[in-house]
C-alpha cells in the first residue's frame, strides 16, 4: 500500500514538472516578450528591463532560475503590475476564489448525492424520471448560460439576490449554484448508476432479511459502499469548478484568481499567467493525490490488491 | 377418355421448381443483418436516440441553408436598427451594431458544429491509433506509450487551451498574413486554429485508452492469429482487423467527444479566446449578449438556447448509440 503511495507521489511529481516545462516553454515562444506592447519602448529602456529581469540571459538559464525559485515557492515578479509578485496576487485573490469554490464543492454534493440516492431507490418512479431529467439537462447546458440566466431571472427581473461581488451571504447563492449545477447534475448520474448496483447485492437483501429497516440498511450499508464513485469524481470535479471560476468571477464581477487569470492573459502580463498556470496545475494535482490516497483508506478492496 | 381413368393422374403444379417465397418460408433462419443494419434498428427503436438524431441534421441543416436563404450576411450593419427585438423583418432581433442576429446564430452554429466535428475526428485519427499499437505490441511499448498518455491526462485541459491560444494567436497571424495559401484559414481566426491543436495534442488520451482495451482483448482471437500465421504486417493487423473490429466504441467515443467540444469552444469564446470578430460563435455571441444583459436580455436567449440543445442532443445520441454498439447489451 505503501508503495502504491509513493509511486503515485512520484508520477504527481513528473505531471507537474511536465506542466512547468510546458508552461515556460509555451510563454516563451511567445514573438516579442512581455514588453512589446501597444507602446513601444526606448531600446536602452526595453534592454534594461529585461536584464532587470533576467530575459537577456540564455533559454536554458532562465528555465533553470525559474526552477530554483519554484522549488522556493517564489513565482516571479508580474511584468504587468509592476512592484507586485505573482504571489502577492494568488495571495490576495486565491482566498476569494477557493471561499466561493469550497462553497459550490459541497452544494453540488448536497444537491446531487440525495437527488441520485432518491433517483436509485425510486427506480422508474416520477421521482427518478425527474431527477434523471433535470440531470440530463444539466451536464448540456454551459456555466456561463446558468450564470447569465440565473442572474437576469432572479438578480435583474426579480431583484432577489445581488449580481456584484461576494460581499455578503446572499451574494454567494447566484455563484455557487452556477458553479454547482454541472457538477451536482452529473454528481446524481453516477450516484443513481452505483446506488442501483449496490442495492442488488447480496449482502444488501441479507441485511433487509435480517428486519433490518430499509432507511437503516440504505443510510449504514449501501450508501457507504455506493459514495466511493462519487470520492474519485473529487479530483475532476475540482478541476471543473477552477474553470467554471473563470467565467463565473468574470460575470458576477467576482476579484478571485479566474478573472485575474483572465485579465493577466488579455494584459498579455506572462509571468502571472505562467505563474497562475503552474499554481492551478500543482492544486489540480494535488487534490487528485488527495483522493486517491484517501480512496485506499476507505476502500480495504484496494488494499488487498496492491 | 375412360382409359385415362387408370393411369396415375399427377397434379403438375406440385412439380414444378419451387419459387422464391415458398423456399424463404421453408428457412427457418432469420434475414442475415449486417452489423450497421443491426445497430440501425436498435438505434431505431430509442425514441429519445432518434429525436436527438432528427434535431442534429435539422439544426445543421438549418445551419448550412439558413444564412445562404436570408438577405442579410453575418457582418452587415444596419444603421438605425441596433439593438431591436425580434420581428418580421429580424427574427432574432439585431445586436449593438445593427447586425441580423439570426444570421449570426445560424453562422456561429455552423462554426460550433465544424469544430465540434473536426476535434472529433482528430480524436478519432490519432487515438484510435494511438491505443491500437499500444494494445497491439503491449509489454514495454504499452507501458511506455500509456504512461505518456496518463501524464498528459492529467495536465489541465482547459488551462493548456487557454495558454497555447496566447501563445499561438501571434505566430498563427503572421503566418496567414504571409502566406497565400494560408490567408484562407485567416477568416477562421487564430483562436480556433489554437483550440484545435490543443484538441489534437491532449483529447485523444480517452479514446487512445478505450481503443487499446478493445484491442488487448481482440488481438487474442483466433482470426489475428490465423492473419498472423498467413504473414499479415503488423500494419495490416491493426487496420484491417483491430480498428475496424472495435468501431463501436470508437463511433461512441468519437460522438460522445462533439458535444465536449462544442462546449470547450463556447467556454473559450465566451471568455473572449476563440474566435475573432467579426466572426461569430455561440460562445462569443453570447458572450457579447452580456454586456447589454440589462437592457437586451433576448439576445442571450437564442446562442445559449441553441449551444444547450446541440450539445444535449449529441449527449443523448451518444447514450443511445452506446446502447445499440455495446456487444453486453444484446439479447
Amino acid at each position: 500500500m505503501y508503495k502504491y503511495i509513493l509511486k503515485r507521489i512520484a508520477f504527481s511529481l513528473i505531471t507537474l514538472f511536465f506542466i512547468v516545462t510546458i508552461t515556460f516553454f509555451l510563454m516563451h515562444a511567445v514573438p516579442g516578450g512581455p514588453f512589446t506592447g501597444e507602446k513601444t519602448l526606448k531600446p536602452e529602456i526595453l534592454e534594461n528591463l529585461n536584464r532587470k529581469y533576467g530575459l537577456d540571459k540564455p533559454l536554458y538559464v532562465q528555465y533553470g532560475n525559474y526552477l530554483l525559485s519554484l522549488l522556493k515557492l517564489d513565482l516571479g515578479p508580474s511584468y504587468y503590475h509592476l512592484g507586485t509578485t505573482v504571489n502577492d496576487i494568488i495571495a490576495r485573490s486565491f482566498p476569494v476564489s477557493a471561499k466561493l469554490g469550497a462553497v459550490a464543492i459541497i452544494l453540488a454534493l448536497l444537491m446531487g448525492i440525495p437527488a441520485g440516492v432518491i433517483a436509485a431507490l425510486k427506480r422508474g418512479k416520477w421521482q427518478d424520471r425527474t431527477v434523471m431529467l433535470i440531470a440530463t439537462i444539466g451536464i448540456a447546458v454551459p456555466g456561463f448560460v446558468v450564470a447569465t440566466v440565473g442572474m437576469i431571472v432572479f438578480g435583474v427581473k426579480l431583484g432577489w439576490l445581488p449580481t456584484v461581488g461576494l460581499k455578503s451571504v446572499k451574494h454567494y447563492i447566484l455563484p455557487a449554484f452556477s458553479l454547482a449545477f454541472f457538477p451536482s447534475a452529473f454528481i446524481a448520474r453516477l450516484m443513481r448508476t452505483s446506488m442501483l448496483e449496490v442495492i442488488n447485492q447480496d449482502y444488501i437483501r441479507t441485511a433487509r432479511a435480517k428486519g433490518l429497516s430499509k432507511f437503516f440498511v440504505v443510510f449504514k450499508h449501501a450508501l457507504k459502499n455506493s459514495i466511493l464513485p462519487v470520492v474519485t469524481y473529487i479530483g475532476p470535479l475540482t478541476a471543473g469548478i477552477m474553470t467554471g471560476s473563470f467565467v463565473v468571477e468574470k460575470i458576477f464581477t467576482i476579484p478571485g484568481l479566474g478573472r485575474y487569470f483572465i485579465n493577466s492573459i488579455t494584459n498579455r502580463d506572462y509571468s502571472v499567467i505562467m505563474g497562475v498556470t503552474i499554481f492551478y496545475g500543482a492544486l489540480l494535482i494535488i487534490m487528485t493525490l488527495v483522493v486517491d490516497i484517501v480512496y485506499v483508506f476507505i476502500d480495504p478492496r484496494i488494499k488487498l490488491q496492491k | 377418355m375412360s382409359t385415362d381413368t387408370k393411369s396415375i393422374k399427377i397434379n403438375e403444379e406440385l412439380l414444378k421448381p419451387a419459387s422464391k417465397e415458398e423456399k424463404t418460408q421453408l428457412v427457418v433462419m432469420r434475414e442475415s443483418t449486417t452489423y450497421w443494419q443491426d445497430v440501425w434498428k436498435k438505434l431505431k427503436s430509442n425514441k429519445v436516440a432518434m429525436a436527438s438524431l432528427f434535431v442534429i441534421i435539422f439544426i445543421t441543416l438549418l445551419a448550412i441553408i439558413g444564412p445562404m436563404l436570408s438577405p442579410y450576411s453575418y457582418s452587415d450593419q444596419f444603421r438605425g436598427e441596433e439593438h431591436m427585438t425580434p420581428n418580421a423583418k429580424h427574427w432574432f432581433g439585431t445586436d449593438q451594431l445593427g447586425r441580423d442576429l439570426f444570421v449570426r446564430v445560424l453562422y456561429g452554429t455552423r462554426i460550433s458544429l465544424a469544430i465540434g466535428v473536426v476535434a472529433s475526428i482528430m480524436v478519432l485519427i490519432i487515438g484510435s491509433i494511438y491505443g491500437a499499437i499500444a494494445g497491439y505490441f503491449g509489454g514495454k511499448v504499452d507501458n511506455i506509450m500509456m504512461r505518456f498518455a496518463e501524464v498528459l491526462s492529467a495536465v489541465p485541459d482547459i488551462l493548456m487551451v487557454i495558454l497555447l491560444s496566447v501563445v499561438l494567436k501571434e505566430p498563427l497571424q503572421a503566418a496567414f498574413d504571409s502566406n497565400g495559401f494560408l490567408r484562407q484559414l485567416s477568416n477562421i481566426g487564430p483562436g480556433i486554429i489554437s483550440i484545435f491543436i490543443t484538441f489534437a495534442l491532449l483529447y485523444w488520451v480517452g479514446m487512445a485508452r478505450i481503443v487499446r482495451g478493445q484491442v488487448l482483448s481482440l488481438k487474442e482471437q483466433e482470426y489475428v492469429t490465423a492473419a498472423k500465421a498467413l504473414g499479415g504486417s503488423h500494419r495490416r493487423i491493426i487496420f484491417k482487423h483491430l480498428i475496424p473490429n472495435s468501431i463501436g466504441q470508437i463511433t461512441v467515443t468519437a460522438t460522445l467527444q462533439i458535444p465536449n467540444a462544442i462546449f470547450t469552444e463556447s467556454f473559450l469564446s465566451f471568455l473572449g479566446l476563440g474566435v475573432d470578430a467579426p466572426m461569430a460563435s455561440l460562445g462569443s455571441l453570447t458572450s457579447s449578449a452580456m454586456n447589454g444583459i440589462y437592457s437586451y436580455p433576448y439576445q442571450l436567449i437564442f446562442p445559449a438556447l441553441f449551444i444547450s440543445i446541440i450539445i444535449l442532443a449529441f449527449n443523448l445520441l451518444g447514450d443511445g448509440l452506446r446502447d445499440a454498439l455495446d456487444p453486453r447489451m444484446k439479447k
